[in-house]
């Protein structure tokens, strides 16, 4: 390996997979609570930001112990799945009035949640510190790498895989994806098609919140971070495809380097890159990676 | 009856098939409809005849196989492009515009067929036309009483026969009936059942109905399926008679019992 | 509507008793909406001369922010196409204009036709991208694109950063002459335009395409059952809207003599929603009278509660979508029927 590739590029590259694991948490909860539950939640990058904030204002910006930050996050993602839990029921009365008014009304609790946050934690930068015991630097392909950017990683994977197991692997589930296009016959097959959909969101709106605590230490706090992220896990999804767990796999990995390695590389081109990238795949599969392409 | 296999086959299924993942809603179903026939599709709840119908109508696309249309491979044709090749289709859950009239909703069509679907206006000399167009295909499905109420205030069954009149704009050489009759009390399906009988045998017809009673006194072929699968096909009597068909129906392995 | 007052049992039940109402009772109301009209027309006529600069510097904004938000409420109104990344369009016409009036010409109106073709040209782009499939890939995409165009105004030299571009003032054929003061002949000029744009896309929506477009709204899989190609339909509709939202933009510049990419960020792109949903969604007049409404509200509210306004505007947001679906203008229709049929208002 040349001195070139060991100066950075190596720890761009793992950079980039630890953010393509935080933009996964939040692109597989879109990705299928719009696959499953056929609506689009534009609340959650608020989740996100809520998740992040709740944690800050549990723990501060000070040292804090694994095990304490361990117990702020599983905490955050009970009150995440409280979340998704609300949001079902939020979004109930609306059922009936279409995609466009219940992702409107997805946005719209989605503002007034992060404004909420923003009157509580003030609105300058913060951010968490990366829990003591996961402070320290470890080894890697003769790098020294942050331990914890490791451990982002570990999680997003297992994350993955057991979603991957759960829908795509199983029976149940994928029934459940055939619900979008004929309900009726899923039903008869004696699924209960009501509870697999709360599932979905509820599991969707934790793994948000719990994306925010685990992302806290990486990206700063900040007002409009719930947009900034939304608008990332949103290009994850349109590339991997509406629905598919793989494609969000590919798609955040994807964008993960785009923006770390494409901005270390080229940094004036990153925000051409963000598009480029969506608008070659989709001039190639217009359904995105592993998208469906009719409709 | 028209002996249908001598006239040319106007809808070819060929291998046709849609998977989910590893679920196969509709599972390698062939079938061939000539010019002029009047075909039933029939099969229990979840056998996936909406799926099959919605693969016609280009509304899904295949998985796997081909659909022809008159010659032409239109397997990867989008719904627009089969309504334009001559695919007319009428919806399970009526889907007109409410809020408008009976007219309003037959125009939409005409529009689109005689090119002024998308213009900013209609040429003064176009009107007189679009107006004797409507009035036509309103006629022919005997709504010309309703034609200027407000089709949120049209019985079930009067919705349905506008249904047809829509689907009618343009000459369509195939006609898809989305189980046309769910919903209808006796008398409407009764009427409903005239109403196909009446169209002319240059227009083919492919319906997916549960009424037995609708299938059997229209349909010169019956198409039965189950699980995605053709279990069987043939006339009206053999399909009636059928051991293997009174099987599927009366419940071996499936829960709901069909109701005819 | 004529001034007939029907008498049907049931209005009679709900409300005076089944006799018809007095002649000069129904010649009022038939001459309300008129009335009302008029009412607007001498308000907004007359505004420069007993409104203060500032206020006729916000109504100026206000009508400016209507002609994005009936752009707007025509995708998301009548096409059923919600584009999160309106504010997108409103940079690609106010950059547009703006670097035309810093490098080529002060022509004001030069600067519009530009910014409308930059607006259709990248409506066309996103559109073709995002049509072909599920409807939600264009809200997805207008979002990302919003963002990218913000990104590109931040991180480019061309179009002077963080800070802006500052452009000279604007020639306005005919009006730069007269000699009024500035923010007056803005006003008629951002009115004239914005006038013009009501117009298009009040005959736009009656049209045969404005039908195709409802069509397409309520029930895409009719309208393609019936040989309509969805997406061309909804495609016009999105270039159309671009442009008149680019246009927004470039009067946006021409006004302020600056543009920066603090106005293209999402909550830009939020209040022109909100705007359209307080109006309604699917009234031109509605989009026009909510946007008016809410700049003046946020130029209010700002005033004393700061950014915290966002709150306000997020609470407003959730309280139409639930409990006003139809907005301001779904209330006008309400209260006007009930006024034809007689019963109280």
């Amino acid at each position: 390996m040349s001195d070139w590739l060991n100066a950075g590029l190596l720890v761009n590259i793992v950079d980039g997979v630890a953010i393509g694991g935080l933009l996964f948490l939040l692109a597989v909860g879109l990705t299928m609570i719009f696959g499953l539950v056929d609506m689009l939640n534009l609340g959650h990058g608020a989740l996100y930001m809520a998740g992040g904030y709740g944690a800050f204002l549990v723990l501060g910006s000070g040292p804090v112990s694994l095990l304490s930050f361990a117990l702020v996050a599983v905490l955050v993602l009970g009150v995440g799945a409280l979340a998704g839990l609300g949001l079902g029921v939020a979004v109930r009365p609306l059922r009936g009035r279409g995609h466009l008014d219940q992702a409107l009304l997805t946005l719209g609790l989605g503002i007034v949640v992060a404004e909420v946050f923003m009157l509580l934690a003030g609105r300058g930068f913060q951010s968490l510190s990366v829990p003591q015991e996961l402070g320290r630097s470890v080894r890697l392909v003769g790098e020294s790498y942050p331990l914890y950017r490791l451990v982002v990683i570990a999680v997003s994977a297992v994350v993955a895989v057991l979603t991957y197991v759960v829908f795509e692997r199983t029976r149940a589930g994928s029934l459940a994806r055939a619900t979008v296009d004929d309900p009726q016959m899923v039903a008869a097959m004696g699924v209960n098609v009501g509870r697999v959909r709360s599932a979905v969101v509820v599991a969707g709106a934790a793994l948000a919140a719990f994306a925010g605590v685990l992302g806290a230490p990486l990206l700063n706090l900040r007002p409009g971070v719930d947009t900034e992220v939304l608008v990332l896990a949103l290009i994850v999804v349109v590339i991997g495809g509406l629905g598919s767990i793989k494609g969000a796999v590919i798609g955040a990995l994807l964008i993960g380097q785009v923006q770390t390695l494409g901005v270390s590389l080229f940094p004036g081109l990153a925000a051409y890159a963000l598009f480029g990238v969506m608008v070659l795949v989709l001039l190639v599969r217009p359904g995105g990676l592993y998208g469906r392409a009719a409709a | 009856m028209t002996p249908p296999e001598t006239a040319a086959p106007l809808l070819q299924l060929q291998g046709v098939g849609k998977s989910y993942g590893g679920f196969h809603a509709v599972d390698d179903v062939s079938l061939t409809v000539h010019a002029g026939e009047r075909h039933a599709v029939i099969g229990p709840n979840g056998a996936g005849k909406t799926t099959l119908f919605n693969l016609v109508a280009g509304t899904l696309r295949v998985t796997s196989g081909r659909v022809v249309l008159n010659g032409r491979d239109v397997t990867r044709a989008g719904e627009h492009s089969r309504a334009r090749a001559g695919v007319g289709r009428t919806f399970q859950h009526s889907s007109l515009f409410t809020t408008q009239t009976c007219a309003e909703n037959v125009a939409l069509a005409v529009r689109r067929c005689i090119g002024l679907g998308t213009s900013l206006r209609v040429p003064t000399k176009a009107r007189g036309e679009l107006a004797r167009q409507v009035a036509d295909l309103i006629e022919r499905v005997g709504l010309t009483d309703r034609a200027g109420d407000l089709v949120g205030d049209l019985s079930h069954g009067e919705r349905r026969q506008l249904e047809v009149a829509m689907a009618l704009a343009g000459d369509p050489a195939l006609l898809l009936f989305d189980e046309p009759t769910a919903g209808m009390s006796p008398s409407e399906s009764g009427q409903f059942t005239r109403l196909v009988q009446a169209l002319p045998r240059t227009l083919t017809v492919l319906l997916i109905e549960h009424d037995l009673d609708v299938v059997f006194s229209v349909a010169d072929r019956v198409s039965v399926l189950a699980t995605g699968r053709l279990l069987e096909q043939g006339p009206p009597e053999q399909i009636r008679n059928s051991p293997q068909v009174e099987a599927v129906y009366l419940g071996t392995g499936h829960d709901e019992v069909f109701i005819a | 509507m004529t001034g007939t007052v029907s008498t049907t049992p049931a209005a009679s039940v709900a409300g005076s008793p089944a006799v018809t109402l007095p002649p000069a009772h129904s010649r009022l109301r038939a001459a309300l909406p008129p009335l009302a009209f008029g009412l607007v027309v001498l308000i907004i006529g007359t505004a420069p001369y007993w409104l203060d600069a500032y206020s006729l510097d916000v109504l100026t904004l206000g009508l400016t922010y209507g002609l994005m938000a009936m752009a707007l409420a025509l995708l998301i109104g009548f096409t059923g196409l919600p584009s999160l990344g309106h504010s997108a369009f409103l940079g690609l016409g106010a950059y547009s204009a703006g670097l035309l009036a810093v490098h080529t010409t002060d022509n004001a109106l030069v600067g519009l036709v530009l910014a409308a073709v930059v607006g259709a040209a990248a409506a066309a782009v996103v559109g073709a991208l995002s049509l072909r499939t599920h409807g939600v890939f264009f809200l997805m995409l207008t979002l990302a694109f919003a963002e990218i165009i913000r990104q590109i105004a931040i991180k480019s030299s061309f179009t002077g950063g963080d800070n802006g571009l500052s452009v000279p003032a604007p020639h306005i054929p005919l009006l730069s002459s007269t000699g009024l003061p500035q923010v007056v002949t803005v006003y008629w000029y951002v009115l004239a335009v914005v006038a013009v744009g009501y117009v298009v896309l009040s005959v736009v929506v009656r049209s045969p395409f404005g039908k195709a477009l409802v069509g397409v709204r309520d029930n895409p899989h009719r309208m393609a059952a019936i040989g309509y190609s969805v997406v061309t339909v909804r495609l016009r509709a999105v270039m159309l809207s671009g442009a008149l939202t680019a246009v927004g933009g470039a009067l946006l510049v021409q006004k302020d003599t600056l543009v920066a990419p603090t106005a293209l960020t999402p909550d830009a792109s939020v209040l022109l929603l909100v705007m359209v949903l307080v109006g309604g969604a699917r009234s031109l007049t509605g989009a026009l009278v909510g946007a008016v409404g809410m700049v003046f509200l946020r130029s209010f509210t700002s005033s004393w509660l700061g950014e915290a306004w966002l709150l306000v505007e997020g609470v407003l947001f959730v309280s139409v979508v639930y409990f006003m679906p139809s907005g301001l203008a779904g209330l006008a229709a309400t209260v006007r029927s009930r006024i034809r049929r007689g019963g109280p208002a």
